[in-house]
């Protein structure tokens, strides 16, 4: 299903972008608003992310990821790009970790997927935070560790740690839902 | 390296996250080929993001869907599209090492033809600055040059309130002053002046009335523009007079007066 989806891709078939928003649009957009903090300019990243995808589909290698990390991929630097040129200042970036820790409760979430949901609440929180930074708010990971304090090495570390847990975490959602 | 050990490294997370440094990006993507379970770790990480990602997903405005499609639409109908033909990586997905290198050295090129560029332009610049300061010079002594010649002109025409005194400093060698009083001008033509005697030197005075001492007209310059010099203007003036000093500097009354003379003739 998802070959086929892929081909039409690079083949620059419309069609597949409206597949590929009905499949993916909620995850982006979720990640975008995080990043710019603005809905009129997550829907203008979204916008361009999907637009990107289209002209660029043919260059998409299924051997070098998943379409949803090509697609991730797109959409966090175009918003990032946009963080910078619409006049955001960095502090808006560099919200208090305690800030970006309450809003992953944010109270947007799709119903669809409070199941999931709660299980990403089980996290620690230093783990959810950090992965909050380096995959919501456009952080590398050397910033990560400038704006937390911790050494880079640690963050490394704790990276890893926090997605092997959500590894074990979904991994035990999935089970116990089927 | 052992795979466990570059399993746990964190470079897959990096990879996943797009930020790799080039020589890393090379290392993941030869190893997931290599080994399947460096392959199998990868998508095990992509798909706990990925699932981490739908946990927290936010359903965008009913309307995006269909501004997306009039945007492909409207492109779609003004561009030819890429199908089949190499296409760029987009931004966000690591560009292969082969590009990155070429990249590199082109961005070298450039920064050396921009270096080149750089330095002439210095070179211009300066030469331009300095052209620029001798233009302003040249345009500078013209215009003092103008004003000077505005001055004579305006006291040589003025018939009506012009007189001079003429004072002959040697045979067939005649000197002028001019007074003015209406346009407050006093000046000196010493076209005819005569060499002075070694070490000694030309002083310029204006004769006051009631036996007054004589006032310092300044000395008697070479150099002047058409050996005309304006002089400060005394009003009540009733002669002039030209003195010989030994110091280039002159004396505050005279030393030995060459001539002098009171006798004014109009213009």
């Amino acid at each position: 299903m998802q070959d086929q989806l892929i081909i039409r891709l690079q083949q620059q078939d419309r069609d597949a972008i409206s597949d590929l928003y009905n499949a993916y649009s909620g995850a982006l957009y979720g990640v975008v608003l995080r990043i710019v903090q603005s809905p009129e300019v997550a829907q203008q990243v979204l916008q361009d992310t999907f637009v990107k995808a289209w002209r660029n589909g043919a260059s998409y290698d299924a051997g070098k990821g998943r379409l949803f990390t090509w697609l991730l991929n797109i959409a966090r630097n175009t918003a990032i790009d946009a963080t910078r040129t619409s006049h955001f200042q960095h502090s808006k970036k560099t919200e208090s970790l305690d800030k970006v820790a309450f809003r992953s409760g944010g109270e947007h979430i799709n119903t669809d997927h409070l199941g999931l949901r709660e299980v990403v609440d089980k996290l620690d929180d230093k783990y959810r935070t950090l992965i909050e930074l380096i995959y919501f708010n456009g952080y590398t990971q050397e910033e990560a560790a400038e704006e937390t304090g911790i050494p880079i090495g640690t963050i490394k570390t704790r990276l890893r740690f926090a997605i092997n847990e959500l590894r074990k975490t979904f991994a035990s959602f999935f089970i116990f839902t089927l | 390296m052992d795979i466990q050990t570059f399993i746990q490294s964190g470079l897959l997370e990096s990879y996943i996250l797009g930020q790799c440094t080039a020589d890393e990006l090379v290392l993941v993507e030869r190893m997931a080929v290599e080994h399947p379970e460096v392959r199998a770790e990868l998508e095990s990480i992509e798909t706990a993001l990925e699932n981490y990602a739908t946990a927290q997903a936010i359903t965008p405005p009913v309307d995006l869907r269909e501004r997306i499609m009039r945007s492909i639409d409207a492109q779609a109908a003004s561009t030819i599209p890429n199908v089949g033909a190499p296409v760029t990586q987009p931004a966000s997905w690591p560009p292969a090492p082969g590009f990155m290198w070429l990249l590199v050295a082109a961005l070298g090129v450039l920064a050396v033809y921009l270096l080149f560029k750089v330095n002439k332009a210095q070179q211009e610049n300066a030469a331009l600055q300095t052209q620029v300061a001798t233009l302003t010079a040249e345009k500078n002594d013209c215009a003092t040059r103008t004003q000077h010649n505005e001055r004579v002109f305006a006291l040589l025409r003025d018939k009506q309130n012009t007189r001079r005194i003429e004072l002959e400093v040697a045979a067939n060698q005649k000197v002028y002053f001019y007074q003015n009083t209406a346009l407050g001008e006093t000046s000196f033509d010493g076209t005819g002046m005569v060499s002075a005697p070694a070490h000694r030197y030309f002083q310029l005075w204006a004769l006051m009335p009631n036996n007054q001492p004589p006032k310092d007209l300044g000395m008697f310059d070479l150099n002047a523009p058409e050996h005309w010099q304006h002089l400060d203007h005394y009003k009540e003036a009733i002669g002039f007079a030209i003195s010989l000093e030994d110091d280039p500097k002159g004396h505050p009354v005279p030393t030995v007066v060459l001539k002098a003379d009171t006798k004014f003739v109009s213009g």
